[in-house]
């Protein structure tokens, strides 16, 4: 397996050289920035004049089985100017997919499997993960990693390229999270996951909401590891958007104080690249303690932004790779269960993160 | 018989101040997170607490006469208005710094592999202060004083004096010896921790461009340069761009040079513009937050003279900050000049009134200076041919 983050001109040079056709997901949603992907990936391939007919969007609409409201309307006219932009660019192979949501994983594995059976042969898969939620990423990438073995209908890609668009800014009414944080893969409580462990590395980016970061660091102060227990926490600080950050700071101030008082590492990054190396060297730590013989446990809590939670996914996978006896839980990223939206969630669309994904046979999601 | 308790909040302003302005300028949790970061890293003033020694800036200001309520409220706002940068903050932001560089650059993505690596890179440091020491020891990258692979030429104004010795026969060998491990590396990195009103970096920047440029002229492969810059404001950037631009053209400036920066204020930090992000009723406040400014710098800057030198090179009276900046910033160890005065200047027992900011500055530059060292010997080279001719000479001992 490889996993980085790179220029969107690697993408550029990727189709370029491509003669394979290539899929492209989308998933605009009630914010601006869901629509920023399109944008940018059409102006790119109308750079390189790669010809359109080998280009297949698979534009998906996550709908509630609900009577639709405000945000509902906001959904519907981002899908409607994702395909219009894309028809009056010239693409023909433009698919619509509307996705009752929330929806069983085994349902959207086969659908997808579905979609993406027709363009058997790509090389290359464009995921904009902008607006996409996190357990259908996760679903997406685990068929991707599946795929060519009798476990999975998908077939295989050479490579994963996984779009965000970063939002301009946030409005005042933030959304409130709820429910308990849990491992994404285990759904283990945290606390249950540090229960049988001799050591821990704990990492908690503040970036998302305070409820959350709060909560897994109350779930670690409990434990009685003590010294055996590393804890960080990471506040991210954009390079491109400091007054976001700013204000995020300001807003966890209480939770600062007590991870000062519990003797916690308070740390800063400022790029996701930066937070990736910082993932990979506590995962280094980790995986030190565990062939000194500790029962380790290496957990990431990347509540947000969304491209942090993308890289602690991968890490977690570059760490389970290194682990020959893989009886127990070792390794997680936190989650919490549900959100309820107050406001569009974002506001605006700014610049762009991609990392690329290479699969391998051994990959395990 | 009770006393009226808590005299310190006796005045009037402190009576007159609404609740509705706390809440909406969010000042709450902006002295929270202020008290918060300078516990994590205090400021090196002393330990008195931030907000006491908020209490003692605008009881201060309330002893002098003509002073307005509406100027003590934007006084208030301004000191809860800090964007405090603590030290582990700064330390990360050299590592995200050569994270960015060195993952982008050098390609170097695997952990833990920068020991033993051999480094392609000179550092240069804007305004020499120790910072390589403090890159290399973050990084762990090895060998800083292998003079050998690092010579010892640490700013521009160390570069300079290399370049003259070329044109002193006793020193010649030794000067082209350095210049040689200088132009073998692919890059020249620029440290730098603040660039603010960006004069400073622009100044070296050109200088450096001057250097690369012999390389060219002399058929050698010139480095690439790179600026890390703990932190960097929208106006310095500009001002850098400037420099770039007048001296790279535009096919060659992405190979000559690159930014990168860990914190980057954008106008919205600057606390006395239009776009200021700090200040939410900025039609009620902006006004008096100006008058505020220029009133303290009339009446408490111009007759400071150990601030004479700073002023004629801001071309104001610092009102706003160095070159008006106006920015609210401060880290552990000083209040830059480009922040506000109101938070860093201390008055001096000869003055009129009083005054002691909550974030007292140590000055790195005060009273008359009107030579330019620096930048005489810059002058030099640029007038002296033979530089350029000696520089060729010294690097056709190693490959292009």
């Amino acid at each position: 397996m490889n996993f980085y983050e790179c220029d969107l001109v690697k993408l550029r040079d990727a189709l370029n050289d491509t003669r394979s056709t290539v899929t492209v997901i989308l998933a605009p949603n009630f914010e601006d920035r869901s629509v920023g992907a399109c944008s940018r990936l059409v102006s790119e391939i109308n750079s390189i004049g790669i010809s359109k007919s080998r280009i297949h969007w698979i534009v998906l609409t996550l709908q509630a089985p609900a009577p639709p409201e405000i945000l509902d309307a906001m959904k519907a006219v981002n899908s409607r100017k994702v395909i219009e932009d894309l028809l009056k660019s010239g693409f023909e192979n433009v698919q619509h997919q509307p996705v009752e949501y929330p929806i069983p994983q085994s349902k959207f594995a086969t659908l997808m499997s579905r979609l993406f059976k027709q363009f058997q042969g790509d090389e290359h898969l464009v995921i904009d993960f902008s607006a996409l939620p996190r357990n259908l990423l996760s679903n997406l990438l685990k068929q991707v990693s599946l795929a060519g073995t009798p476990d999975s209908a998908f077939p295989r890609v050479k490579k994963v390229w996984l779009v965000y668009t970063w939002a301009e800014a946030y409005p005042e009414t933030a959304p409130e999270f709820l429910g308990e944080v849990v491992g994404q893969f285990t759904e283990f409580s945290l606390r249950r996951l540090l229960a049988d462990k001799t050591h821990a590395e704990v990492v908690i980016f503040t970036g998302g909401s305070t409820y959350d970061a709060y909560s897994a660091m109350e779930a670690a102060q409990e434990s009685r590891l003590g010294n055996e227990m590393n804890v960080h926490l990471v506040n991210f600080i954009n390079n491109e958007n400091f007054k976001q950050s700013h204000l995020q700071l300001r807003n966890h101030y209480g939770m600062m104080r007590e991870a000062q008082r519990a003797g916690f590492d308070i740390r800063y990054v400022f790029t996701t690249r930066h937070a990736l190396r910082y993932m990979r060297d506590v995962g280094e730590r980790a995986a030190n303690h565990r062939s000194k013989g500790s029962q380790t446990l290496f957990v990431i809590g990347a509540f947000g932004p969304k491209p942090l939670w993308v890289a602690a996914h991968f890490v977690r996978l570059e760490y389970l790779a290194r682990l020959q006896d893989r009886s127990h839980v070792e390794c997680d990223v936190l989650n919490s269960k549900g959100t309820q939206y107050l406001s569009p969630y974002s506001l605006g669309s700014a610049g762009a993160t991609l990392f690329a994904y290479e699969p391998s046979a051994d990959d395990v999601l | 018989m009770t006393s009226v308790p808590y005299p310190d909040y006796g005045s009037p302003f402190w009576a007159s101040i609404d609740s509705r302005f706390i809440s909406r300028e969010s000042l709450v949790s902006k002295v929270h997170a202020l008290e918060l970061l300078e516990s994590t890293s205090p400021y090196h003033h002393g330990k008195e607490p931030v907000f006491r020694r908020i209490w003692r800036a605008i009881d201060s200001l309330q002893a002098i006469p003509d002073m307005r309520k509406e100027w003590l409220e934007a006084a208030l706002l301004v000191f809860c208005n800090v964007i405090y940068l603590p030290g582990a903050l700064l330390d990360d932001a050299w590592r995200g710094l050569f994270v960015e560089f060195s993952e982008k650059e050098l390609d170097w993505n695997a952990t833990g592999t920068e020991s033993g690596r051999d480094v392609p890179i000179h550092f240069f440091e804007n305004d020499p202060t120790g910072l390589t020491a403090d890159f290399f020891h973050l990084n762990k990258l090895q060998g800083r004083l292998d003079n050998q692979k690092f010579v010892r030429i640490e700013g521009t104004e160390k570069l300079a004096d290399t370049f003259l010795d070329l044109l002193n026969p006793l020193k010649r060998e030794a000067a082209a010896r350095l210049l040689r491990t200088l132009y073998s590396k692919a890059y020249w990195a620029i440290l730098v921790d603040k660039s603010l009103s960006g004069h400073s970096l622009a100044s070296d920047l050109s200088r450096l461009l001057t250097a690369r440029s012999f390389a060219s002229a002399v058929g050698h492969r010139p480095p690439k340069i790179v600026i890390l810059c703990q932190v960097l404001t929208e106006a310095a950037k500009r001002e850098v761009e400037r420099v770039a631009k007048k001296a790279l053209n535009a096919a060659e400036s992405d190979s000559a040079m690159s930014i990168y920066r860990a914190v980057y204020l954008d106008e919205s930090c600057n606390i006395s513009s239009d776009h200021t992000s700090l200040i939410c009723d900025r039609s009620r406040m902006l006004p008096h937050l100006r008058e505020l400014c220029e009133w303290f710098a009339k009446t408490l800057i111009e007759p400071n003279a150990l601030l004479k030198r700073m002023r004629e090179k801001s071309q104001d009276n610092l009102e706003f900050g160095y070159r008006a900046c106006g920015l609210t910033l401060v880290d552990q160890s000083n209040c830059p000049t480009d922040s506000l005065p109101l938070l860093w200047f201390a008055s001096d027992v000869t003055s009129a009134y009083q005054y002691t900011g909550p974030y007292v500055r140590v000055h790195s530059r005060i009273g008359e200076q009107s030579e330019e060292p620096t930048a005489d010997k810059w002058k030099v080279i640029a007038e002296a041919p033979d530089v350029m001719t000696l520089t060729g000479k010294a690097l056709s001992g190693i490959a292009p």
